[in-house]
């Protein structure tokens, strides 16, 4: 567990050192000047279309860290042989795995962290109020949060055994699979098996890839927070079950991939 | 006698290709022990086996046949680790830390305590010459100090046994000389010392025994003398100038002799015959220079190895 | 067992179990989710969300093709759904805009999005129009606006006559149905005028001025009939044609049904096999609406009791308190889309 945090730490100040969290800068930037820029437009929705853009945004500036440091982490170490003189030391491989996840999972905190706040501010600016919608916020801005570390997971899947650029490729493409899960399942219950019995593979074949494939639909309630909407509990609760498995399985995947992996 | 290291049978092979993947065998069956307190020399051409051996020992590949055990430990010994130091080849390191930083780091990864650690880092900066440049970041350092840094973290943890992949590759002389002088300083602290080099001088110099590797099999292996086969070989001798009467006395026992501005300039034919030769010269009004033995190099020594075993 | 071996069995059974409870995982989540906004669905909010097509557009960043395909598959698949009944139903849902909210602004959307979308806005418009004549309007009105423009930029392109036509066509089709003759009129006279728009199309903007004249009716059918493009055109042409026959049919059994009544003290026939010797009587009264006029074919179920003109001929019912002959509910003559029953 040691190793892990000392890993994990120097996975942070990496990306502190890259200056990952520039981003932030222009990411609150982008959000008050659109709050200035929806506070003209719009009339009523201004609360609303602040929500919208700024939980979007801090999704897709997290996307943007987790897939491209994340398919990074690894590789890099590989590429450039740092990991020749880590795996002398007294670590295990999976320590190094998890450490590597840890690392660039607290980076992460720290963006969505500093993007919420600037969130509120933004809320705060446009509404001149701060109401129970806060909460919400929080919830759907702790299930993105999820969300990224789950992209993060995949990432680091990835990087375990490719390029970085086809890592790219395939964290993106899992995303927007991901994405459309719900799509699948609603072809596959649109089927009319009971008319035509050879849609019958079709539909067992959706299905499977809807209950395998990441469903990160599950940790999207961006619109409904928007909208004022609560999330309901039991899914929140569910929502953060699916994200320790499926991470869980990830990382698992990862650590039997690399633990088996000779470094050329 | 106590070994730090023991190599049986060790094996590899890689798949290379494409598309049907066909194993090549890059080390195959070594064998060797180390003993404690000994700086064991581990010669080879480029791509004989040498760094495969030490990143099996690393546990970074796997090997697909054979053991081996450092300090007594089976390799995969986690433990045993924080007991061994490493010095990857052309090493790098992350350009985003110092270079106190990265002791730091690893200092930590070896469990030294905050205030050892410190201390450690210190005097192992100092040690390797980097004193000065420890506050500066590793994307500034050259590659010598790359080096140095390298062979710093490798002792950080004042290892039992180290490993180090061609310490001496890409520095200057001084560089060179200075990496000897630290080599032969950790066997004077009781350390034992496993390096790898491609050059043969540096195992004159510093190896107490060697083995030498050749398309990933070893071809030879003991005490440098032992393995030359006792033949030391023709010596080089520069005198000043010597009286007329003195080269043809001389030229008997020369296969080369040279009339330089200075002086005379010869190769013996023979190593025994040094003592005579030293008298003639006198005798003749000179006075010796220099004695050399003639560099044999690793070309030369895998030819004689050829022909001393086929 | 080292401790490597060990990691790496550990994960492959965490990897395993992982899997395993991925399924009745996402089933409870599903399930939690329907229980919280009680069978609202995901979509909705997607919907909701960004519910102007101006925004999509923008947000799409010159992927507006796909992303117009995107919003049209989601918006069959949501008609699709809501159609066919929420999966669990036994019962499709009433066709009530209460009940598909989402269709006309997906519609909007997807038209939007990608303005040259034409299936967007014909079945589109046939999606709506189930329910929601006015909406269904609207659209093809849209669809025009577009096509009309694009038309002024490239007046002789034949594919964009084509679509402004069929827009137009599908207008009229659908203000009759909403009974809005004059608009249904001016819709088909609009069309009649494009370049390449066939000749029934005049027609029918007469008919709709002269009121419900079944004979133009039967023109416009058989003409489509032969010249129809396609296969649903075909199909639709074929079922309006069975569609008139049986109403000159029921005309034809009705008179029967009075004349029985006239000779029985207007006494209602107990069946209406009972007025078969008086159809075999009158048979060459029973004629169809065309001009000329052709004889009805008319078939009879061994029981003697007159079969509708459907596919699956049904037998007519005799209502005993009015005394009208009328389509068994079983009939595959459609019964909604009869705009004088």
């Amino acid at each position: 567990m040691r190793q892990i945090v000392i890993i994990a730490h120097n996975t942070f100040r990496e990306s502190v050192r890259d200056k990952v969290l520039l981003n932030l800068i222009i990411f609150v930037l982008l959000l008050i000047g659109g709050s200035l820029y929806f506070g003209e437009l719009t009339i009523h929705n201004e609360q609303k279309a602040m929500i919208n853009l700024g939980l979007s945004v801090m999704l897709m500036f997290g996307f943007m860290i987790a897939v491209f440091i994340g398919t990074g982490l690894v590789y890099k170490e590989i590429d450039k042989r740092t990991i020749y003189s880590m795996l002398a030391k007294p670590i295990y491989r999976y320590e190094f795995i998890i450490g590597k996840f840890l690392g660039l999972s607290a980076t992460l905190f720290v963006n969505c962290v500093v993007m919420f706040v600037g969130i509120l501010i933004a809320l705060f600016y446009l509404t001149r109020q701060l109401d129970a919608t806060a909460f919400v916020l929080l919830q759907a801005a702790f299930l993105i949060y999820l969300e990224l570390l789950l992209t993060t997971a995949f990432a680091l899947l990835f990087s375990s055994f490719s390029t970085p650029a086809l890592s790219v490729f395939f964290s993106v493409l899992m995303y927007i699979i991901g994405n459309f899960t719900p799509d699948l399942k609603l072809f596959a219950d649109l089927l009319q098996v009971n008319l035509y019995p050879n849609l019958r593979v079709a539909q067992i074949v959706l299905y499977g890839l809807y209950y395998t494939l990441p469903n990160l639909s599950n940790f999207n309630f961006i619109s409904r927070t928007a909208h004022g909407e609560p999330i309901p509990g039991a899914a929140f609760g569910l929502g953060i079950v699916y994200f320790v498995i499926y991470v869980g399985l990830l990382l698992s995947l990862t650590v039997m991939i690399f633990e088996r992996r000779n470094f050329k | 006698m106590d070994n730090v290291l023991e190599i049986e049978n060790l094996t590899m092979d890689y798949l290379v290709g494409f598309w049907r993947k066909q194993p090549t065998r890059v080390l195959d069956g070594l064998s060797l022990s180390v003993h404690r307190g000994e700086i064991f020399g581990f010669l080879g051409h480029n791509g004989a086996g040498k760094t495969t051996t030490i990143k099996i020992l690393m546990r970074i590949i796997y090997p697909t046949a054979g053991k081996a055990l450092i300090l007594g430990k089976p390799i995969e010994d986690v433990e045993m680790r924080k007991r061994i130091g490493y010095l990857p080849e052309t090493p790098y390191f992350y350009d985003y830390l110092t270079g106190y930083e990265l002791l730091d780091y690893f200092g930590k990864l070896f469990g030294i305590e905050r205030v050892t650690r410190k201390k450690r880092i210190q005097t192992t900066l100092d040690l390797v010459g980097l004193a000065d440049v420890g506050k500066k970041q590793l994307r500034g350092y050259s590659k010598g100090m790359l080096q140095r840094i390298g062979i710093a973290q490798a002792i950080l943890n004042d290892p039992e046994v180290v490993f180090l992949d061609e310490p001496m590759s890409g520095l200057d002389p001084i560089g060179r000389r200075e990496v000897r002088n630290i080599i032969a300083s950790l066997r004077d602290q009781g350390k034992t010392v496993f390096f790898s080099t491609h050059i043969l001088s540096d195992v004159e110099v510093l190896c107490d025994r060697v083995a030498i590797l050749k398309n990933g099999k070893r071809v030879a292996y003991g005490r440098l003398d032992e393995v030359q086969g006792r033949d030391i070989g023709a010596l080089e001798m520069v005198t000043t100038t010597v009286a007329a009467t003195g080269v043809p006395a001389l030229t008997p026992f020369a296969t080369q002799l040279r009339q330089t501005a200075s002086g005379l300039h010869l190769e013996l034919k023979d190593a025994d015959t040094l003592d005579q030769v030293i008298q003639l010269v006198r005798q003749h009004g000179g006075r010796i220079v220099s004695v050399n033995p003639v560099k044999t190099s690793l070309e030369e020594f895998f030819i004689k190895d050829d022909r001393h075993h086929h | 067992m080292n401790r490597q071996k060990l990691v790496i069995l550990l994960c492959s059974l965490l990897f395993i179990l992982g899997a395993a409870s991925l399924y009745p995982l996402q089933k409870a989540y599903d399930q939690s989710l329907k229980n919280a906004y009680q069978g609202r669905d995901r979509l909705m909010d997607d919907v909701m969300y960004m519910s102007s097509g101006e925004t999509v557009r923008r947000l799409s960043l010159g992927f507006d093709g796909l992303v117009a395909d995107v919003y049209w598959i989601r918006t069959v698949q949501y008609f699709g759904r809501k159609f066919l009944g929420e999966i669990d139903a036994k019962t499709p849902p009433e066709l009530k805009s209460e009940n598909i909210p989402l269709l006309a602004p997906l519609l909007d959307i997807v038209t939007t999005v990608d303005p040259r979308h034409m299936s967007a806005y014909s079945f589109g418009a046939y999606f709506l129009g189930e329910y929601d004549l006015d909406a269904a309007a609207a659209l093809l009105h849209k669809g025009i606006q577009f096509t009309d423009r694009e038309l002024k930029n490239r007046p002789n392109d034949p594919k964009y006559q084509r679509y402004l036509w069929k827009l137009y066509f599908q207008l009229g089709d659908t203000y009759w149905r909403a009974k809005k003759y004059k608009e249904a009129s001016t819709a088909y006279r609009s069309g009649s005028v494009v370049p390449t728009a066939p000749p029934t199309m005049i027609l029918l903007a007469g008919a709709m001025e002269a009121g419900n004249d079944r004979s133009v009716a039967y023109d416009i059918f058989d003409r489509n009939l032969t010249e129809a493009e396609d296969e649903v055109s075909h199909i639709t042409a074929e079922w309006r044609l069975r569609h008139l026959a049986s109403l000159d049919e029921r005309d034809f059994y009705n008179r029967m049904v009075k004349l029985y009544q006239q000779q029985n003290n207007s006494q209602c026939p107990a069946s209406l096999a009972e007025i078969f010797p008086l159809v075999k009587a009158h048979l060459h009264e029973a004629l169809d609406s065309r001009k000329p006029a052709r004889p009805l074919e008319l078939r009879f179920s061994p029981a003697r009791v007159p079969l509708d003109t459907s596919s699956e001929p049904t037998p007519y019912r005799l209502d005993p308190q009015t005394c009208k002959v009328k389509l068994d509910p079983q009939s595959l003559i459609p019964i909604r889309w009869d705009p004088k029953e």
